[in-house]
């Protein structure tokens, strides 16, 4: 038995961040000697609805043949790029909305890497929604733990060597934890975040240390109360003051649409992450 | 992922305890894991009206000695076994005392009452549930273990897959035993399938996942039509001479399954076969 990723799925689309995101995803293949397999869900065309009746072909075939200029490019860059770190690649194109494919494709694998959503891209038209709410829907969906990549900033080589896991000993942060066991064994320091500690309701970070010492894991424990509306700004600034680079966390211990009406942490998070992020559910 | 590093066992005075410790420590052994046995002490009897403390003494003193002949059964057993283990008792009862301590092992080891426990009076209220909700809501893996004896364990494994989130949960949760199992099969029933551009259907595409784990698999795929899927689970098991099932639990939401029934309660109430759950 194989403590680490055996393979990892990094979808791609039309974006131009595409090259850190390769980067970023044969770096983690080349650490944790995995298979790496691209994703590459093609935007579907945009249909004008203010042009009546008649859309002209040529129209809609020209933003088909970019589609399949720009994927063909990107395949070009993921190639050689992974022949150069030499890392065993697969590449597989679909027409298929990104958020489904990404969910087959990403149960059959370790770890899922996904961009987070540019909340103010250069070209909004082409952020179809799947794509505005890919990590969200897919930490729910996929069964599988999704790295979340910033948009911001370059994605840090190292990441995982500074790992902070929040938890508040629900099921969805066991799963977090269990998924991110890979980089837990690689990480100069884990620490455990614990929020709002409370014996009835949820496990005591002291009793997940003994776990993880049992999978060879050495974590510090730290225990924080703060009120339910202020974890997601608790996380955000122990990321900071700790210089985290890995945050591992459960996904929507309260049910979405909870979290969609009231906010929650899950979504704030996922809006303002400065460091990549490990969610499960 | 990485092995079973961390068993947890459920004990009680309803089943029949030796079958399932000597199952946790061969299961511990196996992985070199660490054994955790789990006992919940009985609450005293409630009442409307006054009881008397000399009761409630006498009720608190009974449950403790009970717990103590269990701690010195299992103690004894893992001691033969030369087993690393660690005993926890609680006032909690079995339901929340094992999601609690669950959320941080890597495999809850559990047993169906038989019939004629269930019914006694002096079982846990709930009790028969526990299966039920530890798959749900622990968020790690839940073996269940038949009110019979089992013999062999995880040489022969049937894995139900449909293409979903929880089954996709219950295989991964399952690689340790999967790695070392001599046959595997991924028998897909009415899977959702991949999106047809490239890869084969999502039993091969999971298949191929496997392999890089080391996991050898085969795969058969059919459609349920009318036939139960628990039924079709039963005849597999028994035609391939499986001795251990993986599945996903609750694919549809508990409430369904509770009014519709569903193919998790169907294999939880009446399965005699080990069965790996996780959601």
């Amino acid at each position: 038995m194989n403590a680490s990723y055996q393979d990892i799925l990094l979808h791609l689309t039309d974006e131009p961040r595409s090259k850190a995101k390769i980067d970023a995803a044969l770096s983690l293949a080349r650490r944790f000697e995995s298979h790496l397999i691209a994703l590459y869900t093609l935007p579907p065309p945009v249909m004008p609805y203010y042009t009546g009746e008649f859309i002209p072909t040529e129209f809609i075939q020209k933003q088909v043949d970019d589609a399949q200029a720009a994927a063909k490019a990107c395949h070009a860059a993921f190639e050689a790029a992974a022949k150069l770190a030499g890392v065993p690649v697969e590449w597989i194109e679909s027409e298929w909305p990104a958020l489904d494919a990404a969910a087959v494709y990403g149960r059959a694998v370790d770890l899922v890497l996904v961009g987070q959503p540019d909340p103010d891209p250069s070209d909004a038209v082409r952020v179809t929604p799947d794509l505005a709410v890919l990590p969200h829907e897919l930490a729910l969906r996929a069964g599988r733990p999704i790295l979340g990549l910033p948009y911001a900033g370059s994605l840090p080589d190292k990441l995982g060597e500074n790992v902070l896991i929040a938890w508040n000993g629900s099921r969805e942060s066991t799963r977090a934890v269990h998924d991110a066991m890979p980089f837990l064994l690689g990480a100069k320091q884990v620490t455990v975040y614990g929020i709002n500690p409370d014996r009835d309701r949820g496990t005591p970070g002291a009793d997940l240390a003994r776990h993880l010492a049992r999978h060879n894991v050495k974590v510090e424990v730290t225990n924080t109360v703060v009120s339910d509306i202020e974890v997601g700004e608790a996380l955000l600034s122990a990321i900071s003051d700790r210089g985290i680079d890995l945050l591992v966390m459960g996904a929507y211990g309260h049910s979405r649409l909870r979290e969609m009406v009231f906010g929650g942490v899950t979504e704030t998070i996922l809006d303002s992450m400065t460091v990549p992020v490990l969610f499960s559910n | 992922m990485s092995g079973y590093r961390d068993l947890l066992l459920h004990l009680d005075d309803v089943g029949s305890n030796a079958d399932r410790i000597r199952v946790a420590i061969d299961l511990a052994a196996r992985f070199g894991a660490h054994l955790t046995g789990f006992y919940s002490l009985r609450p005293a009897p409630q009442a409307r009206h006054y009881i008397p403390t000399e009761l409630i003494e006498r009720h608190r003193k009974t449950v403790t000695e009970r717990a103590a002949q269990m701690r010195q059964v299992f103690e004894a057993a893992c001691l033969a076994a030369g087993q690393p283990c660690e005993w926890l008792q609680s006032d909690l009862p079995p339901i929340s005392g094992m999601k609690l301590v669950g959320r941080v092992c890597d495999l809850a080891i559990v047993q169906k009452p038989s019939p004629v426990a269930a019914e006694r009076p002096d079982a846990w209220y709930g009790e028969p549930m526990l299966p039920h909700e530890l798959s749900l809501r622990m968020g790690r893996p839940v073996l269940v273990l038949p009110a019979v004896d089992v013999a062999v364990l995880g040489n022969r494994v049937l894995v139900a897959w449909n293409g979903s989130r929880e089954a996709t949960r219950a295989v991964h949760d399952a690689l340790p035993l999967l790695a070392n199992a001599a046959h595997i099969l991924l028998l897909c029933v009415d899977p959702e399938d991949a999106p047809g551009d490239t890869g084969g259907t999502s039993g091969e595409i999971m298949a191929r996942h496997l392999a890089r784990h080391g996991a050898k698999v085969e795969v058969a795929s059919l459609v349920s039509g009318e036939e139960p899927v628990e039924a079709i689970l039963r005849d597999a098991m028994q035609r391939y001479g499986m001795d251990l099932l993986v599945m996903g639990a609750y694919g549809h939401a508990r409430f369904r399954e509770m009014v519709f029934g569903g193919v998790t309660e169907a294999i939880l109430d009446g399965f005699e076969k080990p069965v790996l759950f996780s959601n």
